[in-house]
């Protein structure tokens, strides 16, 4: 498949290039447009009351003395927010089967983790709502809890919904291949049980949003920092009985959101019945303890990973059996998590015979949702851990191993054993280049055993992975094959005024991400304007952008679907300004170029029409324009990637749309008095093709470094056996400060897609593989030990754990 | 109706007469009663450096602080950090280097920057690193603010705190 026909960067201006952000003045000046910083006329404030208790049953609930309170204006139980809605849909919705169980945003009857919303005051402000929280009393009759998802699965559990008979709320079985005959062919099997664990990326900007409803026009607005509003929308028109032309949403700046946003849906159902009760805004802000215990997590997982190998370190297959914590309640998109594994089936690898058997599992803990690298990263964890034990096992290097069983450049574009087009690459230049950035392979291999001679622990650790880009949601198919979606799309209109000045509005959400430039930057060459000409409208608004089913912003998707978009609008107004100008300037239109606003002939500049020209004739003198063209200079572009399709009779599709990847490395040294970690080197090296903005680019890979780190070192929901968080402020969950991150060497690849236009490919998330680099790293250096890691959280005491567990203590391991 | 405290303050050179409530944070006063929205809350319990400000000089979150605390004090917020309608030679610096990428932590960290250069105008990356420890960044890796205060400490003499 060819690169799209006019491929721009040929006389790209913009493209490419470190342009300077456009959305950056305001944000530096303190005039973001955040949710909290809203304020409409007449709102009123909302404060959630919280569940003490991981699981309980609510006998009773007396809102009586809350209501009572000067300055409260409404309350409401779980109780009567299930009157007023429906459930909130489940993905099984979508194939028209029905939810394993009932799923409202508030406790009805039962409370299944501690911190879910029981009840909701209003009142005139957020002090007096918080106060009257205090006044409301509510009988719990506390029940058993589970925690451990292992545990929950096997007979005689504490059950959350016991109509269900079971904790297994969905399960699946994916075969690819032949895997009984490469398990059979295989010289050895090696099998671990691995563990990841659960944290989430806790953007600085807590959950909110205001409902405002309008009585008259029965219009309800939600200004929130939803990333998915529009993807979204059904399901929340459906939850809020009211029609989706009723229902509009709006989103400004939002102070990041890594995923972990697409759980503020559910908390907008109560304040939208709130606002519609009322008829007057209500508004919403999550606090950082609400955030902690009660907003959303990234997944848990626990797996059997077995690997068939051959004695030349050849990976025949592969078979994991895993199970998805999902917390309290399994909510929309999970359990997507469960099998996301299917943009990255094989990791970098050739092996081809897979089995994956999954299941999701509800549990005491707060519900999960998607986070940066989502199912993504649990799977290639597993891969990359896999990768070293396995050459661990055969007395090889774990870098020959991945180079034995890389997928080759040539072999590009790749179609995976499930259907996934990996289009291009070149995985082992991205390792060597990475090992060159840390100073050598050689060179650490010998301070390592310098080290060692003094009784110091050195380690060397690498791990390559695919960073793959713009799910097309066909996955949805492999929860229930009665599910048809193939949407990997995003919509964009651009628009040119009567004074010649272009706007532009597209259905992605940006959380930080730097759309607004971006798209500048595309647009700008498209149309042959200046990037600071064009504006980019800030946030998105149901009412007055364009959108497809799977627009917002999340799987790195925005360049591997926004770009065609952009093209796709900018590609309609060059054929019309061309159309319009040809006639103008008795010209055929191939002649024409457009460049510094204006539209003319080639080589003749002196031979042109300014945009505002072209644009005044389109709006103001149509019956000017020649035979065909559309009035006015506006259009917009539905697109869908093209390789999106849907899922086959063997769960095979083409699951991503662009497939980046990177190859981290690094050297460590392990104190094995306190089991600190220190970084010594760190290097990426990734590889998205063609970079749209490269400080942008960078910026991504930077936080998506520091995110995966922090995980690995720092962040960690950990609870009690009860279900009670032990880490519910940011002074137990630990973020990684700028004297825990270190410096980091970081290079690109340039393997563009043959897919997209412009050969870019979705970047950003950087599929998290820190857990599998530390844990190689750390498995390396503690090897005269014989220290063996089997999860993905390294802080102090853990590490102290594997330490005295190799040495044969008794440990009483998390 | 809870007892109202009278309070005057001067933020970003502008003197305020107001009453609040004893238990009003000064972060909800700066956001609510002034309207400077520029001041973040990230995480009310004084973890995450977002709602920093300038107080009598020295930084302060504003999260950890009564309105009331604040009576007779001089506050800077991001808003005030300017002189005019540019930008201030550190948030220049921000725009430069592509240090911020959400936004929200930013307005904190640009204050404990200017805070941190004016006691130190050529810290090392270590003092620097030391010197924004206090916040909570979750987009950049700290790597482009940690150039940017270098490149905003090679490029200027920082204009005297407060100074209008």
């Amino acid at each position: 498949m060819a690169v799209a026909e006019t491929d721009v960067r040929a006389h790209a201006r913009w493209f490419g290039t470190p342009v300077k952000r456009k959305e950056d003045p305001r944000l530096l000046t303190g005039r973001g447009h955040y949710v909290a910083d809203i304020s409409l006329p007449r709102t009123v404030h909302c404060a959630l009351l919280r569940s003490p208790h991981a699981h309980a049953r609510i006998h009773r609930i007396d809102v009586s003395k809350a209501q009572a309170l000067p300055g409260v204006v409404l309350t409401l139980t779980g109780e009567e927010l299930a009157q007023a809605t429906n459930p909130l849909p489940s993905v099984f919705s979508l194939g028209n089967k029905p939810a394993p169980f009932l799923d409202y945003p508030m406790a009805v009857k039962k409370v299944r983790y501690a911190g879910e919303p029981v009840a909701a005051v209003v009142a005139t402000d957020r002090y007096l709502a918080e106060d009257a929280l205090e006044l409301i009393d509510v009988e719990y009759e506390p029940l058993p809890a589970v925690t451990d998802v292992e545990e929950a699965t096997r007979p005689g559990a504490p059950l959350l919904f016991e109509e269900m008979g079971t904790n297994v709320t969905w399960h699946g079985t994916f075969p690819y291949g032949e895997v009984e005959r490469a398990f059979r062919e295989a010289d050895r099997i090696v099998k671990r049980r691995l563990y990841f664990h659960r944290y989430s990326s806790t953007p600085m900007e807590t959950f909110g949003g205001i409902a405002s409803y309008d009585p008259p026009s029965q219009l309800l607005t939600i200004y929130s920092n939803l990333q998915i509003p529009a993807m979204l929308h059904p399901f929340m028109s459906y939850s809020l009985k009211i029609p989706g032309n009723r229902l509009r949403q709006v989103t400004g700046d939002i102070g990041g959101g890594f995923g972990i946003k697409c759980a503020v849906y559910a908390n907008m159902i109560i304040l939208g019945v709130l606002s519609m009760r009322l008829g007057r805004p209500v508004k919403w802000i999550e606090d950082r303890h609400e955030h902690l215990l009660g907003s959303a997590h990234g997944t848990e997982r626990a797996a059997y990973v077995e690997a068939a190998v051959k004695n030349d370190g050849t990976f025949l297959g592969v078979k994991i059996k895993s199970y998805d914590n999902d917390g309290g309640y399994m909510r929309f998109p999970e359990p997507v998590g469960v099998i996301l594994w299917s943009h990255v089936v094989q990791g970098c690898y050739r092996f081809r015979d897979i089995l994956m058997d999954c299941y999701a599992v509800v549990t005491n803990k707060c519900p999960v949702t998607p986070n940066r690298g989502y199912g993504r990263m649990q799977h290639q964890f597993f891969l990359e851990r896999m990768m070293n034990i396995v050459a661990r096992e055969l007395g090889q290097d774990p870098v020959e191993i991945r180079l034995k069983n890389f997928i080759r450049p040539g072999e590009f574009p790749y179609e995976a054993t499930n259907g996934s087009v990996y289009d291009s690459g070149d995985y082992a230049e991205a390792l060597k280049q990475a090992l060159e950035r840390i100073g050598g392979y050689e060179h650490w291999r010998a301070e390592q055993k310098k080290a060692r001679a003094e009784g110091r622990y050195i380690g060397i650790g690498v791990a390559t992975i695919m960073d793959p880009g713009a799910s097309n949601l066909g996955e949805m198919s492999m929860i229930d094959p009665d599910i048809r979606s193939s949407t990997a799309g995003e919509a964009a209109t651009i628009k040119i005024d009567a004074t010649g000045a272009v706007t532009v509005a597209l259905g992605s959400v940006p959380q930080g991400q730097g759309h607004e430039t971006t798209s500048a930057q595309i647009v700008a060459d498209e149309l042959g304007v200046s990037v600071d000409e064009v504006v980019v409208l800030t946030g998105f608004d149901t009412a007055t952008h364009p959108y497809c089913g799977s627009s917002g912003t999340y799987a790195s998707r925005y360049a591997g679907t926004a770009t065609g978009a952009l093209k796709g609008a900018a590609q309609k107004l060059r054929e019309r300004i061309f159309k319009i100008a040809a006639q103008f300037l008795e010209a055929r239109q191939e002649d024409l170029e457009l460049a510094e606003g204006k539209v003319f002939v080639r080589g003749a500049p002196q031979r042109g029409m300014a945009l505002r020209d072209i644009a005044g004739i389109a709006l103001y003198n149509p019956a000017a324009l020649p035979e065909g063209v559309e009035p006015g200079l506006e259009a917009t572009c539905n697109y869908n990637f093209p390789l999106a399709n849907q899922m086959d009779a063997k769960f095979r599709a083409n699951y991503a749309s662009t497939y980046a990847n990177a190859a981290h490395a690094v050297a460590i040294e392990v104190d094995v008095e306190t089991g600190e970690v220190k970084i010594l080197k760190y290097a990426v090296v990734h590889d998205a093709g063609n970079l749209i903005n490269p400080s942008i680019a960078d910026g991504q890979i930077h936080g998506g470094v520091a995110h995966s780190l922090g995980a690995a070192l720092y962040e960690e929901f950990a609870y009690d056996e009860n279900g009670q968080l032990l880490t519910s402020s940011f002074m137990d969950y630990l973020c990684p400060k700028a004297t825990d991150v270190p410096p980091m060497s970081v290079g690109h690849l340039c393997s563009p897609s043959p897919f997209t236009p412009y050969g870019v490919k979705g970047m950003g998330e950087g599929s998290g593989p820190i857990p599998a680099l530390l844990g190689n790293a750390i498995e390396d250096a503690l090897a005269p030990l014989g220290v063996e890691v089997d999860g993905s959280h390294f802080s102090p005491q853990n590490v102290m754990a594997m330490i005295w567990k190799a040495k044969g203590k008794r440990v009483d391991t998390q | 109706m809870a007892r109202m405290y009278p309070i005057k303050l001067t933020v970003n050179g502008i003197e305020y007469e107001r009453t609040v409530e004893a238990r009003k944070l000064l972060a909800d006063f700066l956001r609510d009663d002034l309207e400077l929205t520029g001041t973040h809350v990230g995480c009310e319990h004084g973890a995450c450096g977002a709602c920093t400000v300038i107080m009598n000089g020295q930084t302060a979150q504003s999260c950890l602080m009564l309105a009331v605390q604040a009576d007779g004090a001089e506050i800077l917020t991001v808003e005030g950090l300017a002189d005019g309608a540019g930008l201030h030679p550190i948030q220049q610096a921000f725009l430069d280097c592509h240090a911020l990428q959400c936004g929200f932590c930013t307005p904190g960290v640009l204050l404990s920057a200017h805070a941190l250069l004016q006691e130190n105008s050529h810290p090392t990356e270590e003092e620097i690193r030391q010197g924004i420890s206090g916040h909570i960044c979750r987009c950049t890796g700290y790597v482009n603010i940690v150039k940017a205060i270098q490149a905003a400490a090679e490029k200027t003499a920082v204009a005297p705190l407060n100074a209008k």
